[in-house]
């Protein structure tokens, strides 16, 4: 009953979707958006060579992606008109244009493509927003990178042991008897709900109805099957937004995500680490600065520089880290692994860090995308607007809009991608 | 008093997490400030309960240390605060987070099920003593025939395992009821345009505003006796609640983002976790005894003691209470001075190695004295020199004050952080940087009285004391956190605006926390729902508000002129330039100047008064068509 009350709110938004979808090409299967924050020094992250036959420099940021660089597309050059600094880029990221009442109406990315993607609306989380400390800066512009409407910000969860607990340990691993009564008291909380909602000027409506929706989902959750899940074990203890926690949190969150892709749990994930002005300090490489800080070194400053750089090689072990796991993990449908079957950014709020600019965004995106995606490819776009690239990315995922964000800067996807 | 606006600066440089003050554009302000001289009264809303209050709540009816802040997802930040009732909703991550929070609870209840209605069995005497007692806790007033049914019914799903999983099984679904999660303004009927109150909605106002948590047993009993309403009782119950050290219920920790303090790296290893908790409770503290004691603003800033344990004292380096808790003690002589000279204050807002003036003077900017700055403009290589031996923090930004194209925003932020120098990064006192003498010394410019120069944190204190913009300021920020107001629409400004103009430096704190609950607007709600606001400025009390003045743009260039703030002496004005032709054009707008410009950013001015002419700079002079470009300038006035 619960699923075809869902079928039925989600149906409006599925039926547009499928009408769009373009089942002829091929299409990833999942989308999964990478975030690490503070721009980077181009210099020391551009690789060298040509679109085919690149390299990854000596003691560069991409280095640690040398073994990996067959399985990349990296893009360079791509410029977020009409945003700058640390604000406006991490808003424009991956809106496209904050805001827009365009066609992808002000959502991110992965909310468009988890609201738009037929498939998305039965898994059992349409997204799933996992982070690796966040929030201690609460939820703003300057934290937040998904966004479900015009300001509507979407807080990924900084908690592994939360993540398991949502993702892994509901639903059907509750006895018959338990699983009636919280459907029960979940039909319970919403009738109490529709009840205030009378008693409400209208002014107050629209926060009832986030609230309606946000049971309705739990509901949904309650009853959709849980697969075949197996949740990596949750070290007691683990305080999420200690500084010094960071890499393990980051290793925890990216192991759950991978299995709750293996198990089919969502169609749209996103791992956020910090948030752009990250006041993470990297004790783990030895560095005793901010993560701002250490982007904020001047090229005059080499052994500063140096550190920055450290911090950035991190991050891109890190990611290399997640896209071994994909190779590793055979995707539920079979036939293949995670890696095989998934598109994956990562994205960047800013170019040059030290300029505050949005010009010269790096972009990486991997996985075979079902083989939607050539990969192994360095592609210099020449300042074309990171909204093709979200359109491209859309295309990739087998939508069809023609455009996401502003539209005068974004008809049709980037040339020479897909 | 001046209005309550928000001074827009801008920075050439920036450094640490400047730009984590909330920009104009994080914030509610959506229309036109609202007219206070028709006296409006707030809008009837529902209030979801803030983190804080989610913990407060939890914690109270579990009787013990059940969640914490992170429990929860955090919420939008909006003008600084966590609390605003606009923004405050469940999203699907809540209701999950609540969810899991309130399983935890109901297995408590399920163990120990006695404590609410006194009994264990499950009979049906026994059902309705639990729901009855559990329900008026939860929800914070008896439960309505309605509710009763309501979990009659679902106590009757679990009754066979016994009143212990019966009872927890109705704890779980009240700690995830609306009637739980939010709290009412909604009101009767009272008047053709306006609402009162209930006594029970007021009990709850009351008592998350003044302590942060649920109403105590008196005042739910002042509530349940119907007399809450009346203006003097409810002046007695905010007498009583206010003698209490809830400080409002942890405003200080919000106010000046203390809670950033837990997690903030620092390099000093004897800077420890119990020290930094410490650090926190001692400014708690320290607000609720300048609060319980009659203290006033001036006190606030300035006051020569706090309230320490013996490990915080000999951390200061001052002789600390005997006892092993905390207790008042008179600082020595030295050179702290109240609030800002806080160990958590100057930790949280210094840097992991070391002190952080340009980060502390824009924070000191931004919280207390309302006035935000934007992050600096593009292209600007905004690094620091590196630390080095033979300079002080000091004169590493002395580039601030020595480019003309900086220093005119600088100087607004970055004196009121040398002014604290004197304490390191984890708030020692410290007589020199680097070995070199210090030097606290500069001017407090943008408020008034103007220009006040100081040495130091006790006159840099006494200087903000003395300023409207910092009175008017603490106001602002007490309704955001208490009242959950946001924007400039909001009527509870007027009643914001009514205490400020009434306080003086001298003014307790707890007569002007008073004056806002007695005030109509805090009992007594406007009969139609929140829309439109009135199309009038704010009050200004001195000065008057520039008038925009219609340009004459170019061919195609569509230009919009706000003034962001304006004080008695000058002005600042943000300009956009939009390019509504079809072919790209190197901009320029000549604008009409009532006064004299000090400053201009992001754009380049020819003349400083009368008919001036801006155009753009190396990284805004070209606009596509469409495109658009921001600029601003400050002028005082003729």
């Amino acid at each position: 009953m619960h699923l075809t009350r869902r079928a039925v709110t989600l149906g409006a938004l599925a039926s547009a979707a499928s009408s769009k979808a373009q089942a002829s090409r091929p299409a990833a299967t999942r989308l999964i958006v990478f975030f690490t924050p503070n721009g980077t020094v181009p210099a020391r992250w551009r690789p060298t060579g040509t679109e085919t036959a690149f390299t990854f420099g000596p003691g560069s940021a991409l280095e640690p992606l040398s073994t990996l660089r067959e399985q990349l597309v990296v893009i360079d050059e791509l410029d977020f008109f009409g945003a700058d600094n640390h604000e406006g880029g991490m808003a424009a990221m991956l809106t496209g244009t904050e805001g827009s009442t365009g066609e992808s109406a002000g959502m991110s990315l992965d909310q468009f493509v988890a609201a738009r993607l037929p498939a998305a609306q039965s898994t059992r989380f349409r997204s799933l927003e996992l982070g690796v400390a966040t929030s201690a800066w609460g939820s703003s512009r300057q934290t937040r990178m998904a966004y479900a409407g015009p300001g509507r910000l979407v807080s990924p969860d900084d908690d592994p042991a939360a993540v398991a607990r949502r993702v892994f340990n509901q639903g059907a691993a509750m006895g018959n008897d338990r699983l009636t009564r919280k459907q029960a008291l979940l039909r319970l909380n919403k009738a109490q709900l529709a009840r205030v909602r009378g008693l409400v000027p209208a002014s107050e409506h629209e926060k009832v109805d986030t609230h309606a929706r946000a049971l309705d989902t739990l509901e949904a959750r309650l009853a959709a099957p849980t697969g075949q899940c197996g949740a990596p074990a949750i070290p007691m203890g683990l305080r999420p937004s200690q500084n010094d926690a960071f890499p393990q949190v980051g290793a925890l969150q990216m192991d759950l995500l991978v299995a709750a892709l293996a198990c089919d749990a969502t169609r749209v994930a996103s791992l956020q680490w910090s948030h752009t002005v990250s006041p993470i300090v990297p004790t783990w490489l030895s560095l005793s600065e901010a993560h701002h800080e250490l982007s904020h070194m001047s090229d005059s400053n080499r052994a500063g520089v140096d550190r920055f750089i450290a911090a950035e090689r991190w991050f891109t072990e890190q990611f290399a880290s997640f896209l071994r796991k994909l190779q590793a993990t055979p995707d539920p449908a079979g036939g293949g692994t995670l890696f095989d079957t998934s598109l994956v950014l990562w994205c960047k709020e800013m170019g040059d860090s030290r300029a505050h600019v949005c010009r010269n965004v790096p972009m990486v995106l991997s996985g075979r995308a079902n083989g939607a995606l050539r990969l192994g490819r360095y592609l210099k776009v020449a300042g074309e607007p990171h909204q093709k690239l979200l359109v491209s990315l859309c295309h990739l995922m087998g939508l069809d809009n023609g455009t996401f964000g502003d539209a005068a800067r974004s008809r049709g996807p980037l040339a020479g991608l897909a | 008093m001046k209005r309550l606006g928000l001074l827009l600066l801008v920075l050439c440089g920036c450094e640490g997490r400047l730009d984590s003050t909330p920009a104009p554009d994080d914030t509610a302000v959506d229309g036109a400030p609202v007219d206070c001289t028709a006296a409006p009264l707030p809008a009837r809303r529902l209030r979801r309960l803030s983190r804080r209050e989610l913990v407060a709540s939890t914690n109270t009816l579990a009787a013990a240390t059940v969640v914490s802040t992170e429990s929860y997802a955090p919420d939008l930040v909006v003008e600084g605060f966590e609390t605003s009732s606009k923004t405050l909703v469940v999203n699907a991550l809540l209701a999950d987070q609540l969810q899991a929070v309130a399983e935890t609870i109901g297995a408590a209840v399920a163990l120990a099920p006695g404590r609410f209605g006194g009994c264990t069995a499950a009979t049906d005497a026994c059902r309705d003593a639990f729901l009855r007692a559990f329900g008026a806790a939860a929800f914070r007033q008896p439960l309505d025939d309605t509710q009763l049914g309501e979990y009659r019914a679902l106590y009757e799903l679990a009754r066979a395992d016994g009143h212990g999983a019966a009872a927890g099984l109705v704890a779980e679904a009240m700690l995830t009821s609306p009637f739980f999660v939010y709290r009412a303004e909604l009101g009767q009927p009272a008047g053709a345009d306006a609402w009162a109150l209930t006594d029970h909605e007021l009990a709850s106002q009351l008592s998350y505003f003044l302590t942060g948590g649920p109403p105590d047993a008196t005042l739910t009993a002042a509530a349940a006796a119907g007399a809450l309403h009346e203006p003097a009782q409810l002046e007695a119950q905010a007498r009583r609640l206010l003698e209490r050290p809830d400080g409002l219920g942890g405003f200080v920790d919000a106010w000046l983002e203390l809670d950033r303090l837990d997690t903030l790296p620092k390099e000093s290893a004897d800077f420890t976790p119990a020290l930094r908790a410490a650090m926190r409770d001692e400014a708690q503290r320290f607000f609720a005894d300048v609060v319980t004691r009659g203290g006033s603003y001036e006190e606030l800033l300035t006051a020569r003691a706090s309230v320490v344990n013996a490990p915080l004292a000999a951390f200061y380096g001052f002789p600390g209470p005997q006892g092993a808790g905390f207790e008042r003690v008179a600082w020595p002589e030295g050179r702290r001075s109240g609030l800002l000279t806080l160990g958590a204050f100057l930790a949280t807002h210094g840097k992991p190695s070391g002190s952080s003036p340009v980060h502390r003077g824009a924070v000191i900017r931004a919280r207390l004295l309302c006035q935000t700055t934007p992050p600096p403009p593009p292209n600007v290589d905004a690094t620091p020199p590196p630390e080095q031996p033979g300079r002080t923090t000091r004169e590493r930004f002395s580039a601030h004050s020595s480019n003309a194209g900086c220093a005119g925003c600088h100087s607004l932020i970055d004196p009121l952080g040398f002014a604290l120098e004197h304490f390191d990064g984890v708030g020692r006192e410290r007589s020199l940087d680097n070995g070199l003498p210090i030097d606290a010394t500069g001017a407090l410019l943008a408020t008034t009285p103007a220009d006040v120069t100081f040495d130091g944190a006790r006159e840099l204190s006494a200087a903000i004391a003395a300023s409207a913009e910092g009175r008017a300021c603490f106001v602002t920020q007490v309704l955001r956190f208490g009242l959950g107001t946001s924007g400039v629409t909001d009527p509870f400004t007027c009643v914001g605006a009514t205490a400020a103009r009434a306080m003086t430096p001298a003014t307790p704190l707890r007569d002007v926390v008073l004056s806002l609950v007695t005030a109509e607007g805090f009992r007594r709600r406007a009969g139609t729902t929140a829309g439109v606001a009135p199309m009038l400025p704010a009050p200004v009390d001195a000065g008057t508000t520039p008038t925009p003045v219609q340009p004459q743009p170019m061919q195609g260039l569509e230009v919009t002129r706000a003034a962001q703030s304006t004080w008695p002496t000058g002005f600042c004005d943000d300009v956009r330039v939009t390019n509504r032709s079809a072919a790209a054009v190197d901009w320029a707008v000549e604008l009409t100047v009532d006064g004299t410009i000090t400053n201009a950013w992001n754009a380049s001015a020819s003349g400083a008064s009368g008919a001036v002419r801006f155009t753009g700079v190396a990284w805004n002079a070209r606009l596509e068509p469409m495109a658009s470009a921001s600029f601003g300038f400050c002028a005082t006035k003729p």
